[in-house]
């Protein structure tokens, strides 16, 4: 069905959203290597789903609403698995440049250290630092009430920095 | 009450935390990723690669190394594990490729003008060119794709060996994106192969090592055998199963279906 009527749609979501997806699915505990598998998973979600869509949220909050509950699948599925999602590193890249190399290197380091937070304030947390989602959209997405959610990230800060400085070595580094 | 983000807040995280984090908020799919991505998902609904990925993919940037690693399916993020490869093999009818976009473009079905100014003539490292004249005893030494040359002129109506600013729509003032010269090929395909072969040989000079090779090899198989260039066309199929050996377009090039497509 190349031209079906909401194939334009659906291609026009796939060019703004990929992207988001993407590295959505990757804080969100989803390994390197099951990236593409789960992206396409939420496209082909999105797909499915789209005639569905009721506006009452962005598109782009309604996307990530579909990242987080295949996340969450995909997160459950790897514990019962004995599997460690997200512990292995970035592919190596030979022609990485110094810059690539950073990234790659605080990539992982953020990897690392998101996976010290349970997965309701890891949601919390992704969403909220990472992605620029308004608390009230991430409190109506995962579907507590929002000072809960704000708990969360509260938690999730906490963990995050406490995490940092131990993988980092430091006792006292900036300000709290 | 929170109101800022940690990136946007010095007092409340580490500054190396909160590079970590401006780090991740940027993130990106590289364009070979996001190429493999368009291939899971188009196959999987019989949407064109191309449409997906629109004038995004085929800038400078996947000119560079990481898209030639990436180029071959074996290396690419996807290339081995694309759900929907049977339903790509079901959508690859014979003699379409269902997911380079049929919408198409303007001047796509338009004979190739003699002289066609982008399209090369051959190059000193052509082995695997489709070639549009004589096919039968072409092509047997295998290389990789990034080597592979431009084809020849179609009907040996061979323009300069430098290309020429786009005579199709480009999406920039200068050159068209890797999305639009493989739309523009495909929907010449069943009215003007060698008018796809031109855009594919331009394809090849602008992209060499792009994120969209496998599909510029596909049209290529697809239009020599529309020229009845047949061995020409099993031994590209052939090396095109070497080269991409986890592609989901396999069971479209594959060399049984050539033979019998045509």
């Amino acid at each position: 069905m190349p031209d079906g009527p909401d194939t334009e749609k659906f291609e026009e979501i796939f060019k703004n959203h990929a992207q988001y997806v993407w590295r959505a699915l990757r804080h969100l505990g989803v390994a390197e290597a099951d990236l593409a598998d789960q992206s396409q998973e939420v496209f082909v979600t999105i797909h499915r789903r789209l005639a569905s869509f009721e506006g009452r949220s962005s598109i782009r909050s309604w996307i990530y609403g579909i990242c987080l509950r295949l996340a969450s699948d995909y997160r459950r599925r790897a514990h019962v698995r004995r599997e460690v999602p997200v512990s292995q590193p970035p592919p190596p890249k030979t022609d990485a440049s110094a810059s690539d190399a950073e990234r790659l290197e605080s990539r992982a380091l953020l990897q690392r250290l998101l996976e010290e937070l349970d997965g309701p304030k890891r949601e919390v947390f992704v969403l909220f630092e990472l992605e620029g989602v308004p608390m009230k959209e991430i409190a109506e997405l995962i579907g507590c009430p929002v000072p809960t959610a704000y708990s969360r990230l509260r938690l999730a800060r906490e963990t995050m920095v406490a995490a940092y400085r131990k993988a980092t070595g430091q006792v006292e580094e900036g300000t709290e | 009450m929170i109101d800022k983000r940690l990136v946007d807040d010095p007092a409340a995280a580490p500054d190396g935390l909160r590079r970590v984090l401006d780090h991740g908020t940027s993130d990106v799919a590289s364009d070979s990723e996001l190429a493999d991505l368009a291939r899971g998902v188009g196959g999987a609904l019989g949407i064109p690669v191309a449409a997906l990925l629109g004038s995004s993919v085929g800038g400078a940037a996947t000119t560079g190394g990481a898209a030639a690693a990436a180029s071959k399916a074996t290396s690419g993020l996807a290339g081995a594990k694309l759900a929907g490869l049977l339903a790509v093999g079901a959508a690859l009818s014979a003699g379409g490729i269902a997911y380079l976009s049929s919408r198409s473009d303007d001047q796509a079905s338009s004979p190739a003008p003699s002289g066609q100014p982008a399209l090369p003539t051959q190059t000193p490292v052509s082995k695997r060119a489709p070639a549009v004249k004589e096919a039968e005893s072409a092509n047997r030494a295998p290389q990789s794709p990034s080597a592979r040359a431009l084809p020849p002129a179609a009907s040996g109506k061979a323009g300069p060996a430098h290309a020429q600013p786009a005579r199709t729509k480009p999406a920039t003032a200068s050159r068209p994106s890797e999305s639009q010269l493989l739309n523009q090929a495909h929907a010449a395909l069943s009215k003007d192969p060698r008018r796809a072969l031109t855009l594919t040989a331009r394809h090849r000079k602008l992209y060499p090592n792009g994120v969209l090779s496998q599909e510029r090899e596909v049209i290529e198989i697809d239009a020599m055998k529309r020229l009845g260039q047949k061995r020409a066309a099993e031994q590209r199929a052939a090396e095109f199963e070497q080269d991409f050996e986890a592609s989901p377009y396999r069971r479209k090039v594959e060399s049984p279906a050539v033979k019998e497509a045509h």
